[in-house]
């Protein structure tokens, strides 16, 4: 098994070639599934996803197996789920609400890759905290002069005309 | 509420006739005719309502008014939550009260817009940089309002979705989606008025004794945008300077140029500052919540970029700061 080809899978990074064999071994050899489950369940742990992994993937090959094919219509994507924000929000109207967790929508991928081809995922943790950490007070500073930021964060450490 | 409606639009008078000629039943116009309107509207409606923004786990609360009268543009904002801060702008000047640390900063407004206004020209650079579609209709706020997506043609910024108020193309909502559709920040009216002229006094300093608060003037960008020098010589298509400013370092450990590039609903920060004594290794990496951080050192300077975009919008931009004063580009 080939842990690099793995990771850069996970990061959509593999070669097409590569692809089909590595996804006919996954779907054979144990092991790959595993590591593969491993590593998906490393990366929620570093991105202090709610863990909710279990070891149902084998359960549902299994029942799969068992069950006749179905053709039916592809299903529209469902769109981003909004309405029970909204439903939350409009209670917002006096209030001194600060903190807020995207509880209706799915883990926020935009926040992976934790791992590359080259990174083994441990190794891919202090880095990503770290840029965090060093990433702060920049980030800070971009919100304040993103158009769709808030206001409460428009600075007044501005100093002046660039200069030269 | 037709009656309302049909009064509205005869009272003001002053949106584009196509706009206003229209009924709700019509067709609905194609997606850059009704950017323009969404970008009209936001000028020339008056409105008054809370709006909430969400992102990386947290949301502000502010509520807005603005009034539009014989080609008069005023508005207000309050944050509800955190420090308290209060906007003011009056046509192009704007006013920002810090009653925490006693401080006002004056500023032209230009280059500088807030929600609902988040759509502004050149409107074209929509079309040229994101596929336009007018999806479906939603509720925001208890108004009826159209969906017009927007998807990048590239793969160096996130997809956007907007809803519009129906008769007034009033913007009530965006959301900005992640890589694999995921909502990662959003403003959106939980209540809003469209159409009453709010009353002029409200657009009254709430705070009195100011002359003895520290006031700063932010200079506008003006007719020398590359005052600094800096650039990002190769910015993904559509990303102009719309920011360049000196400022502090949250906890004032030294100065930076800062210039914010923009495609119209992106924005990416790039600051540059002397590379002091502590060396930063070289990083290109994405963040939680869809931010995208590069910085590299490059010879006396470090550049330091963070956006809302994928990793290789910041990674492109980064690479391509030069200074155009420089002897040796």
């Amino acid at each position: 098994m080939n842990r690099e080809q793995l990771s850069a899978l996970m990061d959509g990074e593999l070669e097409e070639t590569q692809e089909p064999p590595l996804l006919a071994r996954w779907s054979t050899d144990g092991d790959t599934a595993r590591v593969w489950n491993e590593y998906h369940l490393i990366g929620d742990v570093l991105r202090e996803h709610h863990i909710r992994h279990t070891c149902i993937g084998t359960r549902v090959s299994r029942a799969l197996a068992d069950e006749p094919t179905v053709l039916a219509p592809a299903r529209r994507p469902p769109r981003p789920a909004l309405p029970r924000w909204l439903a939350v929000a409009a209670a917002v109207s006096a209030v001194a609400v600060t903190t807020w967790t995207f509880q209706n929508n799915p883990p926020l991928p935009g926040t992976a890759p934790a791992f590359t081809a080259t990174a083994p995922a441990p190794v891919a943790a202090p880095t990503q905290v770290a840029a965090t950490t060093e990433a702060g007070p920049y980030v800070q500073m971009h919100r304040q002069w993103s158009p769709l930021s808030g206001f409460q964060t428009v600075d007044y450490t501005t100093e002046g005309p660039p200069s030269r | 509420m037709k009656a309302v409606w049909i009064a509205f639009w005869a009272g003001l008078g002053l949106l584009p006739l196509g706009a206003g000629a229209e009924s709700p039943k019509e067709a609905v116009p194609d997606p850059v005719t009704l950017l323009q309107q969404l970008s009209t509207a936001a000028q020339q409606v008056s409105y008054s309502g809370i709006f909430v923004f969400q992102h990386d786990g947290s949301m502000e609360a502010s509520r807005v008014v603005h009034s539009y009268d014989h080609g008069q543009e005023l508005s207000r904002i309050d944050t509800l939550n955190g420090p308290p801060r209060e906007i003011l702008r009056s046509n192009d000047e704007m006013r920002c009260y810090f009653p925490d640390v006693r401080s006002i900063r004056l500023q032209r407004a230009e280059g500088r817009h807030f929600f609902p206004a988040l759509i502004v020209p050149p409107l074209q650079a929509y079309a040229d940089n994101y596929e336009l579609f007018v999806t479906g209709q939603d509720r925001v706020a208890g108004h009826d309002c159209q969906i017009i997506a927007l998807r990048p043609r590239d793969a160096l910024r996130f997809a956007h979705e907007v809803c519009a108020d129906l008769p007034s193309r009033l913007l009530l909502r965006e959301v900005t989606l992640g890589p694999h559709g995921e909502p990662i920040q959003m403003s959106v009216f939980t209540e809003v008025t469209i159409g009453t002229h709010p009353d002029p006094a409200q657009f009254k300093p709430a705070y009195s004794g100011t002359d003895s608060w520290r006031q700063d003037t932010v200079p506008a960008l003006g007719a020398d945008p590359d005052h600094s020098g800096w650039v990002a010589s190769n910015a993904p298509p559509g990303f102009h300077k719309v920011v360049e400013v000196r400022r502090t370092l949250p906890g004032g450990s030294g100065a930076v140029t800062h210039l914010v590039y923009s495609d119209g609903l992106a924005s990416v920060s790039v600051f540059i500052e002397p590379a002091s004594g502590t060396t930063r290794a070289d990083r290109a990496e994405s963040l939680p919540n869809a931010l995208s951080y590069y910085s590299a050192r490059r010879d006396e300077h470090q550049i330091t970029v963070v956006g809302e975009v994928p990793l290789s919008a910041v990674t492109q931009i980064g690479q391509s700061v030069i200074n155009l004063r420089s002897p040796h580009p």
